[in-house]
């Protein structure tokens, strides 16, 4: 019995030993299964796995590159881009349009039924606000609506508003250059393109994720020839002639003489970059570099500086200006007042249109284009600026007298603004060629590209430029453009008044009022052209045109200490 | 023999017991450094957005700084204080000290 007892409890053990056995099996098995099935997950699928994973949640949207700054020649940031947030939606994936719509109309601030009509459409991708504040975005992003998103973008901020707008130009919302500088340099200021991921949630929003240097493809920066002290005071000063005069626009350039350098380009009536699309497109025209008009009188001392260069006249040569009416074939030429001898310095003092044809009849129409042509009329001046119109000279026969005439005086011909202030400054370097200066340097990741300066080869003689520099000045001390004159310094230039073609006729009561100037006259700093058009309250270069030279020509000799060799 | 038989079962059930145990001390220090990496992808993404974020404000500061010293702004403020532009010849040049030799700049 004991016996049977005892071997009972020896099957009993070895079966509760097997059993054990069984289960510590069981388990083991489990946990190598476990373990395996770990390092499966974690070692040997992890990649594939990581990479579906990542492909559910990630969602790749194309970012434009972060467009280069533009700055003046001090560093003042005229241009420059930021990474801002639009707000998307995606229709077909909302719960409830409607409540969708109400919810974004009240983040957003817009108008909820123009909302709700869009979103209303069966479309994968509605742009719902473009460029929101990051406090818009963090509204949004607060509701968590299905079907609706943030997407980075780029934006093209101009944080002194108006200022230089035409020049400077602008980029669209994809971030291309479209207007001004910015189309002109929209190669080097746009960069590359780059790939941002984006993290989607379960609901297919899409969550900002900035990863990655987003900076890395940046396009270059721009430093301007401009100086954004000089430009905006002579933008207060132009927007002050406006009201003064009551003109239809306003231009002004300003040249450094011996570079080339565009120190200030201004136009009246501007717009806001920022908002573009709400701006009138008529202003977007830079008129300095595109817009060509009869200079009138303001041409005369170049015709003049030719016939002195070619030897046809000297510059006290007497010349009859008939009491102020000259009949030239079919046509009577009129001085604005009359005026009998006069000497070639006083032809261009007191602004003869007869004295001026009759110096151009010694000079001939061949020498006469020619020479202008020379002095860079009727072509580009190779700025480099888009759209830079060339103006209008045509050849002329030996017997066209009566365009000849014209020309001498500044009328049958158009010229830019911007040729004007080339032209003038090549006077007042002393006769050498100038290219206007935009851009002094571009600054890349490789390095800096130095523009060139604009200072080129001769063409007329130190003595011919002299002779007329004196001429100029006389005009400022005691002829047509005395108020042009300066306080403290000398100046040198020339009046014009033209009367505006309308419906191929010139018109009695429509004007285009200029000068060119220059100071000081001994050495010339600065090259200032001043054109209004359509001045109402007076229309003549002399009293609408000049009072502008001499306040922007003060401030950068005095203020900004250009006169005593002071580095703009 | 029952002996024996116990003996050899208790060895085999001690080395699957250990192989189980290192499995599992393995795997978990397998999965522990894998947990370890996820954790600090977050948190190095974490760091990378804050990184992204302040250099998107850094390019709207910037932006914001050169809007709030456009010269226009400064000018109505300037106004507002009462200040004009000085008249021509009021603007006086000082002459550039100039530093003894050997003097600290």
């Amino acid at each position: 019995m004991r016996e049977r007892r005892v071997a009972h409890k020896r099957r009993s053990a070895a079966l509760q030993r097997r059993r054990l056995g069984i289960l510590a099996g069981f388990c083991m098995l489990g946990f190598t299964a476990l373990g395996l099935r770990a390092v499966q997950l974690q070692a040997l699928d992890a990649e594939w796995l990581s990479a579906r994973a990542h492909a559910q949640r990630q969602a790749t949207v194309r970012l434009g590159p972060l467009r280069g700054e533009i700055r003046d020649r001090h560093g003042t940031l005229l241009a420059g881009s930021a990474t801002v947030s639009s707000v998307a939606a995606s229709p077909r994936r909302m719960v409830d349009g409607q409540r969708t719509a109400a919810a974004l109309a009240r983040a957003l601030s817009l108008p909820q039924g123009a909302l709700r009509k869009r979103l209303d459409s069966r479309r994968s991708f509605v742009w719902v606000k473009r460029w929101v504040s990051p406090e818009e975005a963090e509204r949004v992003q607060e509701l968590g609506l299905a079907g609706v998103s943030l997407h980075p973008e780029r934006k093209r901020f101009y944080p002194n508003r108006g200022m230089a707008a035409p020049y400077l130009g602008f980029a669209g919302r994809d971030g291309e250059g479209l207007t001004g500088l910015e189309l002109a340099f929209d190669i080097a200021l746009r960069g590359a393109s780059t790939s941002l991921p984006l993290l989607r949630n379960a609901h297919g929003q899409t969550l900002i994720h900035w990863e990655g240097d987003t900076h890395a493809r940046s396009g270059a920066r721009i430093v301007l020839a401009l100086d954004a002290r000089l430009q905006h005071f002579a933008e207060n000063a132009l927007a002050d002639a406006i009201q003064r005069t009551r003109a239809k626009h306003a231009t002004l350039i300003a040249l450094d003489p011996w570079s080339g350098d565009v120190l200030a380009l201004v136009q009246r009536p501007t717009f806001d970059p920022n908002r573009f699309w709400r701006e009138d497109p008529r202003n977007f025209r830079t008129r300095a570099f595109v817009d060509s008009f009869e200079p009138g009188s303001t041409l005369k001392p170049f015709g003049i500086a030719l016939a002195l260069e070619a030897g046809a006249v000297k510059a006290g040569d007497r010349f009859d200006c008939e009491g102020g009416i000259w009949p030239v074939r079919n046509r009577i030429i009129h001085d604005f007042k009359p005026h009998e001898v006069l000497t070639v310095r006083d032809i261009v003092r007191l602004s003869s249109n007869i004295g001026a044809a009759k110096v151009a009849d010694r000079l001939g129409s061949e020498r006469l284009v020619s020479g202008l042509q020379r002095l860079g009329f009727g072509a580009i001046t190779g700025s480099g600026f888009p759209g830079e119109a060339p103006g209008i000279l045509k050849p002329l026969r030996k017997s066209q007298a009566v365009e000849r005439a014209n020309l001498a005086f500044g009328q049958g011909i158009a010229v830019t603004a911007v040729q004007l202030a080339a032209a003038g400054a090549m006077i007042a370097n002393g006769g050498r060629r100038v290219w206007p200066r935009l851009v002094l340097r571009l600054e890349g990741p490789a390095g800096s590209l130095e523009w060139p300066s604009g200072l080129g080869e001769r063409v007329l003689s130190q003595a011919t430029a002299d002779e007329i520099k004196k001429m100029l000045h006389s005009v400022v001390a005691n002829g047509t453009g005395k108020a042009a004159a300066l306080p403290h310094h000398s100046a040198a230039g020339k009046t014009g008044t033209a009367q505006k073609v309308v419906n191929g006729r010139y018109s009695m009561d429509r004007y285009v009022a200029s000068f060119i100037g220059f100071a000081p006259v001994q050495h010339p700093r600065l090259v200032v052209v001043v054109v209004l058009d359509e001045p109402r309250a007076a229309h003549t270069g002399g009293v609408v045109a000049a009072p502008v030279f001499r306040e922007v020509t003060s401030f950068a000799l005095e203020q900004l200490r250009l006169a005593e060799g002071g580095a703009i | 023999m029952v002996n024996t038989r116990v003996r050899g079962g208790g060895l085999l059930l001690r080395v699957l017991l250990a192989s189980a145990v290192g499995i599992s001390v393995g795997s978990g220090l397998l999965v522990w450094t894998r947990t370890e990496i996820v954790s600090l992808h977050y948190r190095l993404t974490r760091l990378t957005d804050l990184e992204a974020k302040l250099r998107r404000d850094v390019e709207m500061l910037r932006v914001e700084a050169a809007a709030l010293a456009a010269p226009r702004r400064i000018e109505a403020k300037a106004r507002a204080l009462g200040l004009r532009y000085p008249d021509a010849g009021q603007v006086i040049r000082l002459p550039r000290f100039q530093v003894a030799a050997g003097a600290p700049e």
